[in-house]
């Protein structure tokens, strides 16, 4: 593990007064990964984030960069770089000056510095920048300005402080992908702040999702999604309908679950050590329930009635009424074909049925 | 610049601001007023105009002394109260520290003791030890209110910016010291500018110390209340009166349109 892990959060602890912000937290993180803190605000993300740079130091634990205790050295000693969430552009200095901000020390010719410069401007995309006045650039154009400042002397890890949170939702997308293009070809190790889940998602390999200063669990989107471990990381990751459920008997990989008025569920084992008698919640995912006027002909499925429907172009979302279940369930459907349900069919009579592989077992709250 | 500005009609409040700069402004302008007048007597009837009594200004050494010796107390004053001020400034505006507030109230103090309390106080304290009253002592009198009005100024600055420019410096790779130098300085060179210009005012025109600490060599304030006893010396000392209200206006007003650029400068440039 040691060899493999760039960078090792090992037991590190943060402490501002009596509020601890980040709690015992152990990561490791590989060289070249893009790797996501995500959380809601005040989880100690971004504290974790200023633990990475320098600009706090742990209370308590060591964080080893490519094998080196950083826990004395200063920031800008540190083979780290950061794009700041207000991206931080000097204000009284121009493009050219930003970007080389860093390159003080190298006692760079002008023709030099101009091609290192340069060199960051093609790389994003901004030839020809070189003197404009921080003031006139855009949002977008500054937060790649910033981004080329930390990236000009090849720093071994960057740090992104929720970069693309001012930014407008089109500009977002498009800077997603560039970012993450530009991760790929740059090849260095990224941290990357957020409390956008979907941005955590599109972009990362592996993702953190933290809450009151610890982690509830550490994968790949594809596994935080599909099979998160707690109700905390499945209610903030995507919507989740959840259902208090126990055990009745696990046979071949399968359990049957009594979840109350939802009837029996089938649900695989995954490898959660279930026994008969315990208590659990079932989860599912809206797009994963199937939605219908006729009464489904598979064996997991419930009569309910729809209660709101809502219609979003290119899927619409539906919450439906099931008799002994508190909550409306949400069910979310793609729009493929014509529309079967409106807002005119409110109160109707529908059905819900849903594959075994699309529940989630949690331990019960 | 969306929202249109509300017109306000000339009504009770406007006669009020009027009547209340009428009444700050005229009794300053008679000073300029009597400084032209052909009379020894300071009243009225006014009669003639005359520049008399600026020439006299002019030649008079002991008046043109005491101004240097105003001017050599005020800018060592400004220049060190400025450093030190911006220095606490940075200290409170930067650091976790125990018992900020409390320091910051004593620095703060020498704005609101009375002159009086603390020139006699000072007075007591050089007769004591020994020290010889000189332009010194005046100017070491004048650094405390000074160093508190320049902290003033420079706390509003420095909180002013967005602060995570220093840690981009820093992340940058330059240590303390030159983030300072190639971040901090250039954002608050405003506020050091109306730090310097006002606590030169400060000190120029402080008369209640200056009066206390004085030797053999008065400040300007102190030569111009011992004028007063003698009516035919007076009206030189209201021409130079009247030349120093107009560069104080000038300086002030410099003061105050640099202070704003730079805000300005920093709002516009903001995200």
């Amino acid at each position: 593990m040691q060899d493999e892990s760039f960078i090792s959060i090992q037991d590190v602890s943060k402490n501002f007064g009596s509020v601890r912000a980040v709690d015992r937290v152990s990561i490791d993180i590989a060289r070249g990964e893009f790797f996501s803190l995500l959380g809601p605000s005040g989880c100690g993300k971004t504290t974790l984030l200023r633990l990475l740079a320098g600009f706090e130091f742990p209370t308590a634990g060591e964080i080893f960069i490519d094998g080196q205790p950083m826990s004395s050295v200063a920031p800008n000693h540190r083979p780290v770089n950061m794009v700041f969430q207000s991206y931080a552009i000097f204000p009284h200095l121009n493009v050219k000056r930003n970007i080389g901000y860093s390159l003080r020390r190298d006692k760079l010719s002008k023709a030099e510095f101009d091609a290192r410069v340069g060199e960051m401007l093609d790389l994003i995309k901004l030839p020809g920048y070189e003197e404009r006045a921080s003031h006139e650039l855009s949002g977008g154009e500054r937060q790649r300005v910033a981004l080329a400042r930390a990236l000009i002397r090849r720093p071994k890890v960057l740090l992104l402080d929720e970069p693309l949170g001012a930014l407008d939702k089109q500009l977002r997308e498009q800077m997603q992908l560039e970012l993450r293009a530009l991760q790929r070809s740059v090849g260095i190790t990224f941290v990357f702040v957020t409390h956008d889940q979907e941005e955590a998602l599109t972009m990362s390999d592996r993702i953190a999702v933290m809450s009151k200063g610890r982690y509830l669990q550490i994968d790949s989107p594809t596994q935080l999604y599909e099979a998160p471990q707690s109700r905390e990381v499945a209610a903030f990751i995507g919507n989740m309908n959840f259902f208090d459920a126990r055990v009745q008997e696990v046979k071949d990989g399968q359990a049957r679950i009594d979840a109350g008025p939802l009837g029996n569920l089938s649900a695989p084992e995954r490898s959660r050590d279930l026994s008969p008698g315990q208590n659990l919640l079932a989860a599912i995912r809206p797009e994963k329930i199937t939605l219908s006027a006729e009464k489904p002909t598979s064996t997991n499925f419930v009569k309910g009635v729809l209660d709101t429907a809502a219609y979003l172009g290119d899927r619409s979302h539906f919450y439906v009424r099931v008799d002994g279940v508190e909550k409306p369930i949400a069910v979310s459907t793609q729009n493929l074909n014509q529309v079967q349900f409106g807002a005119e069919n409110k109160q109707r009579q529908v059905w819900l049925n849903w594959s075994n592989d699309a529940i989630v077992l949690l331990p019960a709250d | 610049m969306s929202a249109r500005a509300k017109e306000v009609r000339f009504g009770t409040l406007g006669i009020y601001a009027v009547t209340y700069l009428a009444f700050v402004y005229i009794p300053v302008l008679f000073l300029p007023l009597f400084s032209f007048n052909d009379s020894t007597f300071i009243a009225f009837p006014l009669k003639g105009f005359t520049f008399q009594w600026y020439i006299e200004a002019l030649e008079s050494d002991r008046l043109l002394g005491s101004l240097f010796n105003s001017v050599k107390v005020a800018v060592p004053v400004a220049i060190l109260s400025t450093i030190l001020g911006t220095l606490a400034a940075k200290a409170v505006t930067r650091y976790r520290m125990p018992g900020k507030t409390p320091v910051v109230s004593f620095i703060m103090a020498p704005l609101v003791v009375p002159g009086i309390i603390v020139g006699i106080a000072l007075l007591v304290i050089a007769t004591t030890v020994g020290v010889e009253l000189s332009l010194f002592t005046i100017a070491i009198a004048h650094l405390p209110p000074c160093t508190a009005f320049s902290m003033w100024i420079m706390i509003s600055r420095l909180e002013g910016f967005d602060q995570s420019l220093e840690e981009a410096s820093r992340d940058l790779s330059e240590g303390a010291w030159m983030t300072f130098w190639r971040v901090t300085f250039p954002l608050i060179i405003p506020g050091i500018v109306a730090s310097l210009l006002l606590t030169f005012t400060i000190s120029f025109d402080e008369f209640i110390l200056a009066f206390f600490l004085s030797g053999s060599e008065p400040t300007l304030p102190v030569y111009m209340w011992s004028r007063l006893r003698f009516p035919a010396k007076l009206p030189p000392v209201l021409a130079l009166g009247s030349m120093i209200l107009i560069s104080s206006f000038v300086v002030v007003y410099f003061a105050e349109w640099f202070r704003r650029r730079g805000a300005h400068v920093e709002t516009s440039s903001g995200v």
